[in-house]
């Protein structure tokens, strides 16, 4: 049975319990991208949700920010599904649904919300941390290639569809954190058979076909690893930036501990607003410009000329299906109040400059992979406005380094350890075949030649009994 | 008091116990560490932060997270060290336990010495076996992974139980409570101990027991 809460109490709890599931969103969807972490500690930092120097990714943080929306969190179990994708086949394969809940039944009423929730949510984090990395699909997403198959997530509201991940099912409970208002419920299911569907399913037949979709569901599992994955949407952009203006007070805040870790609030301000429009800013440019099909830096790259000189067509009016597109900003269209549009229009202004502009905008980004952002900058500059040509470089990838040296090494050493085949065992039937062959034969020719033998070692012994006498 | 005992009880090869330790232990004190309090009155402090890191095991299809210390790994890995070689290169020896014990000092008056009462104990039972080939070897090595990351997954659970640990101490108790000796992290004070049985020692020690508990009655 919950209880009643101060008003400030209740602001508190939501608070954490909110950055508490955004905080697990990213470290589960973190762990499937095939890349091993190292959350360091910066020194005298306190100003850490937590306590744990976890980077919160851009995009995760959109698609996270719009699958919770602004209202009280866990009204309905959050999940994150995870799926696999081969290129041969175009269906999903679930391998693990994570689920955080609320269950109201099971109270703690006399806890202290700022230093034991906070320290119980502390803990199950780290917990969520450490199974992400025992977890079976953990394996199989530190093998993911581009080529061969991929890691997918998607957020969820409401009950988990374990359907999804088959017959073969194992559930894990995680952890548990009481509060006041109920116990927040943080469970692991996966699937212990990895057999990929045969065929894609061509019609979904679903009773619910009539009624509302489920919340949260907007659109399609999304990679996990930054070098699959696609650019943020503009749409998903925009619903950030909506929600940091309306927000952003409370975002500062936000990344900022309960009571007793308060820094000097004016520095904090000042460094989080910069960090801010350095990186948000530049990435919401590039994202959009690499979003928007038509672009003018995508129309020049089209209209390319054999000199690398680009040709820029500037007119969005004329753009095909302009009236299909009214929902996306227009690159041209004049507004100044911060939306995506005028990041676009930023964008174009900065092609019109030339070189300063490209300099300028490499600086930002930077600057906005340092603030720990979305790091859609590891990938070569290929949106970058440049005056000489548009040719779109592939992501740099090491030929010979599968995913991360050390994990060379050892699998390098584990190969030196095993015996290695002998190769003279290799061909070994061919061989012995041939060789029985050609033993027949000599014994035939040797049975035939037998009598001259006998005749020459006769010869032999006669010439020797003679001599002797 | 009595301390919550947990007992793993595991097969292993003899290059996989360090690694099995490893994970285990270092799983446990990731999770029962704070970041560095740091103090602005007695009774009032700030948490710094506990950074994590990534280990892949060579010996074991696993990868563990660690709390980001490297003298806590230090001190962990020459525990292990310790119990690695005892258990190893000593041919009549074929199991071995491994304690990590979290306790806290109670202070005692004149002329009583500090007193250590211990609240959780995890114990890691090992015994190591000898496989023929080498392909059973490697699928032991699959199967141990697995089998070490449902450990990890049940420590996790015990954890997120509501149980006692020690409150959180005024500056002046503080080392009653923590181990402020690291730089980075403030694990909850802690020993390792091993112990080791062999063959022969396990039967008579069952057989002590026996007698012991027979003439009790």
């Amino acid at each position: 049975m919950a209880v009643r809460l101060s008003e400030q109490s209740k602001k508190d709890l939501d608070r954490y319990t909110r950055n508490f599931v955004m905080k697990s969103l990213q470290v589960i969807v973190q762990s499937r991208m095939g890349e091993k972490f190292k959350y360091s500690t910066k020194e005298n930092s306190t100003l850490e949700w937590f306590s744990l120097p976890i980077p919160d990714l851009q995009e995760l943080t959109a698609v996270a920010r719009k699958t919770l929306g602004q209202g009280p969190v866990l009204n309905e179990p959050v999940n994150v599904e995870i799926s696999l994708k081969t290129k041969e086949n175009n269906a999903y394969m679930f391998l693990e649904v994570w689920s955080i809940s609320l269950d109201t039944d099971h109270c703690d009423p006399d806890v202290k919300i700022s230093s034991t929730v906070y320290g119980r949510m502390t803990l199950a984090l780290k917990s969520i941390l450490c199974v992400s990395r025992v977890a079976p699909c953990y394996r199989l997403a530190q093998r993911q290639k581009k080529d061969d198959f991929q890691i997918h997530y998607q957020y969820n509201l409401g009950p988990p569809h374990l359907a999804l991940l088959g017959e073969d099912i194992q559930t894990k409970k995680i952890a548990a954190v009481s509060t006041p208002v109920g116990t927040i419920r943080i469970s692991l299911s996966y699937t212990t058979n990895l057999q990929m569907p045969q065929k894609p399913k061509k019609i979904d037949l679903k009773d619910d076909h009539f009624s509302t979709p489920r919340l949260g569901q907007f659109s399609e599992p999304k990679p996990c690893n930054r070098k699959f994955r696609n650019p943020t949407s503009v749409e998903d952009l925009r619903f950030l930036d909506s929600l940091e203006k309306q927000d952003t007070f409370n975002a500062m805040f936000s990344t900022s501990p309960p009571e007793g870790i308060s820094p000097p609030l004016p520095q904090i301000t000042e460094m989080i607003s910069t960090l801010k429009e350095s990186s948000l800013c530049d990435d919401k440019q590039k994202t959009a410009e690499e979003s928007d099909p038509f672009h003018p830096y995508f129309r020049s790259a089209v209209f390319l000329q054999g000199e690398g000189k680009a040709v820029q067509v500037e007119r969005p009016e004329d753009r095909p299906f302009a009236s299909l597109m009214d929902g996306l900003p227009m690159p041209g269209a004049e507004s100044s109040d911060g939306s995506p549009s005028d990041y676009l229009e930023q964008g174009a202004q900065s092609k019109e400059k030339g070189e300063e502009g490209v300099e300028k905008t490499k600086e930002e980004g930077e600057k906005g992979e340092a603030s720990g952002s979305d790091s859609e900058g590891e990938e070569p500059d290929s949106h970058s406005p440049s005056s000489s040509d548009f040719v779109m470089l592939p992501p740099l990838e090491f030929p010979f380094a599968d995913t991360d040296p050390t994990t060379n090494l050892g699998q390098f050493y584990r190969e030196m350890q095993s015996a290695p085949p002998l190769t003279m065992c290799e061909h070994q039937t061919v061989q012995l075949t041939d060789y029985l062959a050609s033993l027949k034969g000599e014994i035939d020719k040797f049975s035939a030649t037998q009598g001259d033998y006998e005749k020459i070692l006769k010869s032999i012994c006669t010439d020797e009994e003679e001599q002797s006498d | 008091m009595n301390a919550r005992t947990e007992t793993f009880e595991l097969n292993v090869l003899g290059g996989q116990i360090p690694e099995v330790c490893n994970s285990i232990f270092h799983t446990i004190l990731f999770l029962r560490s704070t970041g560095k309090y740091k103090y602005k009155e007695e009774t009032s402090y700030s948490i710094g932060p506990v950074g994590a890191k990534d280990e892949d095991c060579d010996f074991l299809d696993l990868t563990y997270t660690r709390a980001d210390s490297d003298q806590l790994d230090l001190f962990l890995k020459g525990e292990i060290e310790k119990f690695n070689r005892a258990l190893r290169y000593n041919e009549s020896l074929r199991s071995g336990e491994i304690t990590l014990t979290f306790y806290q000092k109670k202070q005692k008056r004149w002329p009583f010495s500090q007193e250590c009462i211990p609240w959780e104990m995890w114990t890691l039972s090992l015994k190591v076996i000898h496989l023929p080939n080498e392909h059973e070897r490697n699928a032991y090595r699959t199967n141990l992974g697995m089998a070490v990351g449902e450990k990890v997954m049940y420590i996790t659970e015990i954890m997120s139980r509501d149980q006692y640990v020690p409150k959180n101490p005024n500056y002046s108790e503080l080392d009653n409570v923590f181990d402020s000796s690291f730089p980075t992290v403030q694990p909850y004070l802690f020993k390792i101990e091993h112990t080791m049985q062999s063959p022969s020692s396990n039967v008579s020690t069952t057989m002590r027991k026996f007698l012991k508990d027979t003439l009790m009655l």
